[in-house]
């Protein structure tokens, strides 16, 4: 998978073509599309070729349950090409998206959902709207999340990895807490594949971030507070409080331009994003979002922390933290 | 059709028990150990990443904490408070976390630890309106318990979400900007980012007692203020102590400018709401903030952003 080449304007054609259609108009899914039934699956290939020499794997795994199924829609309206611009603009080479779609494996019909690595603006545009959004999802305050971290670690095969030890992406979206464990039935049912025990979801994102960066997305800061202490706690600055669902693929861009270093700090990027037309006031959102990851990944910030003895105008104001 | 499967021992074919089919067992006849076959997936290769994800690394010696059954690596030292001591660290695992680790030095320190961490909690469990937003402009404390590292045995820790951005407190902010004070512009952005938290505070029937320019961090970017220093707030509103909370607030603010370049309307009313805390009580923080926007529309036309330099090069 992943041949072709990307065309920003044929992706804003197809989307601009449903602006006006009701939601069931796009996403026409009734069950499971049988190219998305993670029975049998094996592995997901993200692959280089002569088209993308450097391939860069890049998965979403969207909650569709019914609290988060805007986002879907938002991608498929309007915003994934926003977001392969956004990549573009800031220099990333070949980046190939597969979508999943995340529900809740004790209530719902279509719990996991995979599709395909793909570089074309057609065919990412084909998986996701091939996605069942089937709304369920339980009463327990938990989605299956862990099921998207298992496919990871377990279900893909990236040659950004394989041949060059740089790690792919995966981003989940969603506002719910996960399940504590990945089930052995509920793999067998869903994959058909046998686990000797159940897997703790510590282990398992252990195991899918060794070969891919993982990170949270929680659409708002009213549905923050339920979920985000449990993911601080599995996922630590990699859980990204945005200030709108709508953010979803700026942000995600956001990360992918900053750990590739594709830009070279959060002002650069807000340039990029007031390059492609967005509003100040969106940019200021996204930047708010990814303050924190940003300082990670800036080497100067411990230091820039640190009180600069012997200058009384900057003594330390951390001794005063909190106390 | 139902097929019937029998699990028996490939070394004597003395029957398995059932759990044959997801793990190794013992032949209870042979002894032979009787592992799965290839198409299980072992739970012990993502067990194994775990231990990876988690293993302190040889340049961490010397430098690591264990707090709650995780490691943190020490980035930096942040400052000696009065009972504590203060540090920037990183939580060891497969994702990092940023954190601030306040470490107690006696029992004193273990006590105001322990006050702030319960004004904190208490702070971010509320549920009036707008606590979703506000509660992410207030610390955010991750657990008190018990650190262990650093060659100076147990120590009480209080662990802090990492605020970043923040530029440093409005005490610095003044020094930096002395004596001409800094533009009234900016003056408006930080007493209302304040005044927008205390109302949040007071409407949820705490008073923060101290509010001081050194417990206002400022985030330039962002435009945002970070309220510290809670240890002493209270869950009681009664005795003048939200109009003392309001007045603080004021002379922290009047104390970042020079008298004559402020203009009239704004000046005035820093001037009442600093001299008057019953007037601040009767107006209340969303009373002064209608007020401050009024005279700042006065005086500067409609509000937009203005970038905020805390240290100018002069």
């Amino acid at each position: 998978m992943g041949y072709g080449n990307y065309s920003h304007a044929a992706h804003a054609a197809i989307v601009a073509d449903r602006a006006a259609k009701p939601g069931s108009e796009v996403f026409k899914q009734t069950a499971t599309h049988m190219l998305m039934n993670p029975q049998g699956l094996k592995v997901r290939e993200s692959r280089d070729n002569a088209d993308h020499p450097n391939s860069l794997g890049i998965v979403f795994a969207l909650d569709v349950t019914g609290s988060m199924g805007n986002i879907p829609q938002t991608l498929a309206r309007r915003e994934l090409p926003t977001f392969m611009k956004l990549l573009t603009d800031c220099g990333v080479a070949d980046p190939q998206l597969l979508f999943m779609a995340i529900g809740d494996a004790t209530s719902d019909q279509a719990p996991l959902q995979v599709g395909q690595f793909e570089s074309t603006a057609n065919l990412m545009d084909q998986w996701l709207t091939w996605s069942y959004l089937e709304g369920g999802g339980g009463g327990s305050g938990e989605e299956s999340y862990e099921l998207a971290f298992y496919v990871m670690a377990q279900h893909t095969d990236m040659d950004c990895w394989v041949k060059r030890k740089k790690r792919g992406y995966l981003f989940v979206t969603g506002d719910e807490l996960p399940y504590p464990a990945v089930s052995r039935h509920q793999v067998e049912g869903l994959i058909g594949e046998k686990l000797d025990e159940d897997i703790p979801i510590e282990e398992v994102i252990a195991a899918a971030a060794e070969t891919t960066h993982l990170f949270f997305l929680i659409p708002d800061a009213q549905r923050r507070r339920r979920c985000e202490p449990r993911w601080r706690e599995l996922l630590g600055d990699h859980v990204i409080c945005m200030d709108s669902p709508d953010d979803a693929c700026a942000v995600a861009a956001g990360i992918v331009a900053l750990t590739e270093k594709a830009v070279p700090n959060l002002d650069a990027l807000a340039g990029v994003m007031g390059g492609t037309g967005m509003a100040k006031e969106r940019v200021r959102g996204v930047l708010h979002a990814l303050d924190g990851y940003a300082a990670l990944l800036d080497p100067t910030a411990p230091r820039r922390a640190t009180p600069v003895a012997g200058n009384g105008a900057r003594s330390s104001w951390w001794k005063r933290l909190f106390g | 059709m139902l097929s019937l499967l029998a699990l028996s021992c490939p070394q004597c074919s003395a029957p398995l028990p059932r759990a044959a089919r997801w793990r190794t067992v013992h032949c209870g006849y042979c002894g032979a150990t009787i592992t799965r076959g290839t198409e299980t997936v072992e739970r012990e290769s993502f067990r194994a990443a775990w231990r990876r994800a988690n293993a302190p690394q040889l340049t961490d010696t010397g430098r690591l904490l264990q707090w709650r059954g995780a490691h943190y690596r020490v980035l930096a030292p942040l400052g000696h408070g009065e009972h504590s001591d203060v540090l920037l660290a990183e939580r060891l695992g497969a994702v990092p976390e940023r954190v601030t680790i306040k470490l107690a030095r006696d029992a004193a320190g273990d006590a105001v630890l322990a006050r702030e961490a319960a004004v904190l909690q208490a702070l971010q469990a509320l549920s009036v309106a707008g606590a979703a937003y506000f509660t992410r402009r207030l610390p955010q404390p991750l657990g008190l318990g018990v650190a262990q590292g650093l060659g100076d045995g147990e120590r009480q820790a209080l662990v802090l979400r990492h605020p970043t951005g923040f530029w440093g407190s409005l005490q610095e902010v003044q020094q930096a900007n002395s004596p001409q004070g800094i533009d009234a512009r900016h003056a408006v952005w930080l007493w209302r980012r304040m005044l927008e938290v205390l109302a949040f505070v007071h409407g949820a029937g705490w008073t923060h007692r101290a509010i001081t320019p050194a417990h206002a961090l400022v985030h330039p970017r962002d435009h945002g203020v970070l309220l510290i220093g809670w240890s002493q707030a209270k869950p009681d509103v009664s005795g003048g102590a939200i109009g003392r909370d309001l007045m603080a607030s004021a002379r922290s603010v009047r104390a970042l400018l020079s008298d004559g370049a402020v203009p009239a309307p704004l000046a005035a009313l820093l001037r009442e709401c600093s001299d008057d805390a019953i007037a601040c009580e009767r107006l209340g923080a969303q009373g002064i903030e209608q007020a401050l926007s009024a005279a700042s529309r006065e005086a500067f036309g409609p509000s937009r952003f203005v970038h905020f330099d805390p240290a100018p090069v002069r």
